[in-house]
């Protein structure tokens, strides 16, 4: 493969301005004209891409057209509210807080969630803190398997491989979260007669980083072609808060701190952001490595895991599978 | 497995690689019935050699590297550790099958 260009972290750079405008446009268009929605409806996690999408939103559709909700649950982090609250505040938009833990104590999510854990740590239980881990894929050629790191009440830490029962367990009972926080967006979109603004990046989406009728459910996506590194960009552009800028990604699905990276990506996320846009403009492996701090055969191995999950993941970006066309049905926007 | 069915006409010495060989053969037809009902669902049609890669064809995951470490597990009442789970021993059925055959040698 050859480029025409020298391959640099420089390939990321935006001119924020001009991507700010065309995201405007296409959400005024997205929002009230195809959609026919009013305004636009945004679940702020005090995290960079649902304050740079609520921003945008702003922009496009005016400060009374976007209402932002929060919605923290018994095992969320306490920045993740102030943070949302300090964002609202500052777009001077309308928000309300939701707190969805009883919605999903009662629906057993937690305690579904700790019985899937104790299949492999047995005295997993009230008190303890867990998260889901990958091992980091840059160092060896090994299978992507997950483990769960938990830590007991007095401190101690264990680690034990999910067996597949137990790893899907956990995966159903937490993707309680993200679902049940869609429905809430989705109350509040109906009543306002808004249409509900999704908040994945280009790492998130591509790679499949969402739940499926969770946190990957809405009725537009304005930062979904941007990779995260550009969102950043947006971010400072935008005039977000320092304090969100400069927050660590983080899932804030788990009770343990973890970071996106540990949960899904095995790799820091500005490499990954890195390779996947040089795989996506077919970069060979040798002038990433002669760009970054990897070997070759470590861009060659990223690589393979955005393949790996491009496949893997398909399942989540398609729609209910018909066994005919049904022909009446035509979508706007898709002719 | 009945007697019979390691009867043979070569010299004694000769009966191990051969009671081992029916081992691997019989590993490797569970493990690629396990991996045609679980990864193909049943259709096999011929697709799958026992040295097809896994990862070549794009058939098995990491949640189906672990669904196939459960039943080898269980089947074969081995311990399996986290840095034994690589494609050297995990990508092939026939991979696989030596991998088991390994372990099993060396609890004798």
């Amino acid at each position: 493969m050859k480029t025409l260009f020298s391959f640099s972290s420089r390939v990321l750079d935006i001119k924020a301005e001009a991507v700010v405008s065309v995201a405007q446009e296409s959400i005024r268009k997205t929002v009230l004209h195809r959609l026919r929605r009013r305004g636009a409806v945004v679940g702020l996690s005090g995290g960079i891409d649902s304050s740079v999408t609520a921003a945008i939103c702003v922009r496009a559709l005016g400060r009374d057209r976007v209402f932002a909700v929060m919605m923290p649950e018994s095992e969320s982090s306490d920045d993740s509210l102030r943070l949302g609250q300090m964002l609202a505040e500052s777009l001077g938009i309308a928000s309300i807080v939701e707190n969805v833990g009883p919605t999903l104590k009662s629906l057993g999510c937690y305690e579904r969630r700790d019985e899937a854990i104790r299949k492999v740590i047995p005295e997993y239980g009230k008190g303890w803190k867990s998260k889901i881990v990958l091992p980091n894929l840059l160092e060896s050629s090994s299978y992507a398997l997950y483990s769960v790191v938990a830590q007991a009440p007095n401190g101690e830490i264990k680690r034990a491989r999910l067996t597949s029962d137990a790893y899907l367990g956990v995966v159903a009972a937490t993707n309680f979260k993200q679902r049940v926080r869609k429905t809430m967006e989705y109350y509040h979109a109906d009543r306002l007669w808004y249409a509900v603004a999704g908040t994945p990046n280009r790492l998130e989406y591509a790679q499949g980083f969402f739940v499926k009728n969770g946190d990957g459910s809405a009725d537009f996506k304005p930062i979904a072609h941007l990779y995260k590194t550009q969102v950043f960009q947006l971010g400072r552009y935008l005039g977000i808060p320092e304090e969100i800028l400069r927050r660590p990604p983080t899932t804030d699905t788990y009770s343990l701190e973890q970071s996106q990276e540990e949960f899904y990506f095995s790799v820091p996320l500005e490499t990954l952001d890195l390779c996947l846009y040089a795989k996506n403009h077919g970069v060979d492996p040798a002038e990433v490595a002669g760009a970054t701090t990897l070997s070759v055969e470590q861009v060659k191995r990223v690589y393979g895991i955005i393949d790996s999950k491009l496949n893997s993941t398909q399942y989540l970006h398609l729609p209910p599978q018909l066994v005919e066309k049904v022909e009446e049905v035509r979508l706007m926007g898709t002719d | 497995m009945s007697e019979r069915q390691f009867e043979t006409t070569a010299p004694i010495r000769a009966t191990v690689p051969q009671q081992v060989m029916f081992a691997m053969q019989e590993i490797a037809h569970e493990i690629r019935s396990f991996v045609v009902d679980n990864f193909l669902f049943g259709e096999e049609n011929g697709q799958l050699s026992n040295d097809d890669s896994f990862l070549d064809k794009g058939l098995i995951d990491s949640m189906g590297i672990l669904t196939l470490v459960d039943f080898v597990k269980e089947k074969y009442s081995i311990n399996i550790e986290d840095e034994e789970i690589v494609p050297d021993h995990w990508d092939s059925v026939q991979r696989i099958a030596t991998f088991i055959e390994g372990k099993l040698a060396s609890r004798n």
